[in-house]
């Protein structure tokens, strides 16, 4: 048989009757040329065309045919390119395994016969390319690719494809501009004899789990050998090519070159590591520094203080009103230190809270009784108002070193009057406030008040200076407690500063001991701190694990075994008394990243230890 | 109380330890002052101290060094000490000393009115 090589041939093999065959022959003879085809029906078992003389074979497979015959059927078109029509949906996976991994089209009946021509036209299409094809494809096909040539250029990437086998099966022509070889040199070569050795595995590793995944590959990094032998970094975004019978049978790419991001990151990297050194070294210079200041400045002080007490001997007026000057100058290096020290911890984050329960109005009786001698000196009252209970779960040291720098400042800025203290219960917050009646502070000045060393308009009185730093350092901690600070003033008239601390409910520890009496004496030393606790003397009570940050477990052999079911399920364990364990089974509980082990059971070391746990 | 009350103060830095003393002796105290870890710790030993005051950073050990050593001797195990340092006192700091019975921890420059207060409530004791 022969045919003019324009001519596309189908083959249509159908139980139809000639007549329902025939409306789908007549809209593919309406669609297309009618010269381009060649067209035969077969609706019987018994062939009488050869399929191998056919450019595509469509082949219906009833319902009711048995396996042999469809597969008998299949076999005979095993070479050829053929759209097998399956009715009983069912069937279909059956259908797949007789084609033996040939690339069929399998459809199924529900598809509607113009769909069914629609694959028929794709399939002409592309045989028109195969062979030369018919004029009118040929025009379609360059025009199609044309297109594509643009879109690719217009995109500016690298686009190709390999198979399974890594092979590169196609490169667009653009890759001279980015790895400097042709298109034909790196087509038929393993993508990964271009990939430099170190991303190799990794590149193979997320291809391969993307394939499994089903999902597509984005951001991937390719570091690729030129062929001017640099490396280039190139972003691969990858969808996963499946042939018919949805086996995976490659990779479609498309590649960007980042190699000038990537070395303006890897330059960004190495300075911030670089930065990230020089901050330790300033941490570590300050933390040097401050202790060797310390000696030096406690031998001034105490010389002077002997001196002033006139311990070695009396004093004249003259020496005394010196003396007393240079005692308060190094009280005021030794406060300056301290504040540099402080506001370096805050600035490197290294600020850790040690979370207690504590009534916050006792604090600022201490921090009022503190000051009292100060501000009797200057004839100035000193007010409470608010509860005389409020229970908070804070850094109690933290919240007295916010509430001495302000109540410091209000003395030194104030010549008469008084100084209250007002304490507020905002159900999530509590509010504190430190008013003053002293010179205030001017709008302008307001702004740059909690930045160090803000040189603002207020002029310190006599005696006590500050050291630049206190309301930095204040604001610092207010946040460190999620707090906020802010501060009202008029001049003249005085200044309110207020300050915000979270209401941070303690965290709960569960404790299980079978051994009632320490039982019981742990957990009231935990509780004295605030924490909220559960107990069980038994570690079968799994409702203990409800809702707390830590556990805590007397060690017995039940421990080993529960540990292997149940460590996920709390965020830290503690296991104590393990003390006649062997270091190998200590070890071995160690080995899960959420437990650790105490030797001791004693209840205020366990306490430390659960503090430093829960701090992390 | 008629007996006169010892202290020893273990401190490198010779001009602070003579501060130390000096203040300490003004209000009726016996002080005896070691320069380093090794002849602090003898002298602990040796004599019967009602009080010991301790630097932390010294040649030959700190203060904590010699608190391990002597705290072995059951004559010393309650033995009071104070601890004066230029060190600044973290977490670690404190723990290590609550776990080798410090009474007290005072940073320098201290305070010499709590410092004398502390030193009284414990030899009184």
């Amino acid at each position: 048989m022969t045919h003019p090589s324009n001519v596309i041939r189908i083959l249509y093999c159908s139980h139809r009757s000639p007549e329902s065959a025939g409306l789908i022959a007549e809209e593919i003879y309406k669609d297309f040329d009618i010269s381009c085809f060649d067209w035969n029906r077969i609706d019987s078992i018994n062939y009488e065309y050869d399929p191998e003389d056919y450019d595509i074979v469509f082949l219906e497979i009833p319902v009711q045919m048995p396996h042999e015959l469809a597969e008998s059927r299949i076999n005979t078109i095993k070479h050829h390119a053929a759209v097998i029509r399956v009715h009983d949906s069912a069937y279909q996976k059956k259908v797949m395994q007789m084609c033996k991994g040939n690339t069929h089209l399998i459809i199924d009946n529900t598809l509607a016969q113009d769909q069914i021509i629609a694959i028929i036209h794709m399939l002409a299409h592309m045989k028109g390319n195969v062979s030369g094809g018919v004029p009118w494809v040929a025009d379609a096909l360059r025009e199609s690719e044309q297109r594509y040539r643009q879109i690719v250029l217009a995109m500016a990437g690298w686009i190709w494809e390999c198979g399974t086998d890594w092979i590169v099966t196609y490169s667009s022509e653009n890759v001279k501009e980015y790895l400097g070889y042709d298109a034909e040199e790196i087509t038929g070569r393993s993508i990964f004899s271009l990939l430099d050795e170190k991303c190799r595995e990794e590149v193979a590793t997320q291809l391969l789990e993307a394939a499994e995944s089903e999902s597509p590959i984005r951001d991937l990094e390719f570091w690729i050998d030129t062929a001017e032998g640099g490396l280039i970094c190139v972003l691969i975004s990858a969808e996963v090519k499946r042939n018919t019978h949805g086996i995976l049978s490659g990779f479609r790419c498309v590649g960007k070159d980042i190699t000038t991001q990537k070395t303006a990151e890897a330059a960004l990297h190495r300075s911030n590591e670089r930065l990230r050194e020089l901050d330790k070294l300033k941490s570590e210079f300050l933390s040097t520094v401050s202790h060797e200041l310390r000696t030096p400045i406690a031998i001034m002080g105490e010389g002077v203080a002997l001196c002033l007490e006139e311990i070695v001997g009396p004093l004249n007026h003259k020496q005394r009103d010196l003396l007393e000057d240079t005692h308060q100058n190094v009280d005021r290096l030794s406060r300056l230190i301290s504040d540099l020290l402080d506001i370096s911890k805050i600035e490197a984050g290294r600020v850790v809270l040690r979370k207690v329960q504590f009534n916050i109005p006792s604090i600022i009786q201490q921090a009022l009784d503190g000051f009292s001698s100060v501000a009797g000196q200057k004839n100035l009252e000193m007010r409470y108002e608010g509860p005389l209970s409020l229970i908070i779960y804070a850094d109690p040291d933290k919240v007295r070193q916010i509430i001495d720098n302000l109540i410091s400042n209000a003395i030194r800025f104030t010549a008469e009057g008084s100084i209250t203290i007002i304490l507020e219960d905002e159900s999530e917050i509590v509010r504190c406030r430190v008013c003053d009646t002293g010179i205030g502070i001017s709008k302008k000045d307001v702004k740059g008040l909690f930045v160090k060393f803000a040189q603002i308009g207020r002029v310190d009185g006599p005696g006590y200076k500050g050291t630049g730093l206190g309301l930095a350092i204040v604001k610092g901690l207010v946040e460190k407690h999620n707090g906020a600070i802010s501060v009202e003033s008029v001049p003249d008239q005085g200044s309110c500063f207020s300050f915000t601390l979270a209401r941070m409910t303690p965290p709960g520890i569960g404790i299980v001991d079978y051994e009632r009496q320490r039982l019981l004496s742990i957990q009231s030393t935990l509780k004295q701190s605030g924490y909220l606790t559960q107990i069980a003397d038994t570690l079968n009570a799994n409702e203990i694990c409800k809702g707390i940050q830590l556990l805590a477990v007397a060690y017995n052999q039940e421990v080993d075994q529960w540990l292997e079911k149940e460590t996920a399920f709390v965020e830290s364990i503690l296991i104590y008394d393990a003390g006649s364990l062997p270091e190998e089974h200590v070890l071995r509980l160690e080995r899960w990243p959420n437990v650790t082990v105490a030797h001791n059971s004693d209840a205020r070391r366990l306490h430390t230890r659960i503090q430093d746990l829960l701090m992390g | 109380m008629s007996e006169v009350r010892r202290i020893l103060v273990v401190e490198d830095e010779m001009q602070f330890a003579k501060m130390v003393k000096m203040r300490l002796e003004s209000v009726g105290y016996e002080v005896d002052v070691s320069g380093d870890a090794y002849s602090g710790t003898q002298k602990i030993i040796r004599e019967a101290y009602d009080l010991v005051i301790l630097d932390l950073m010294m040649p030959a050990g700190g203060g904590f060094t010699i608190l391990e050593r002597i705290r072995k001797f059951p004559n010393k195990a309650d033995l009071p000490v104070i601890i004066l340092t230029g060190k600044t006192i973290d977490d670690t700091v404190k723990n290590q000393a609550r776990s080798l019975k410090v009474a007290h921890i005072f940073s320098k420059p201290y305070d010499a009115k709590e410092f004398l207060a502390a030193v009284a409530e414990l030899i009184d004791n």
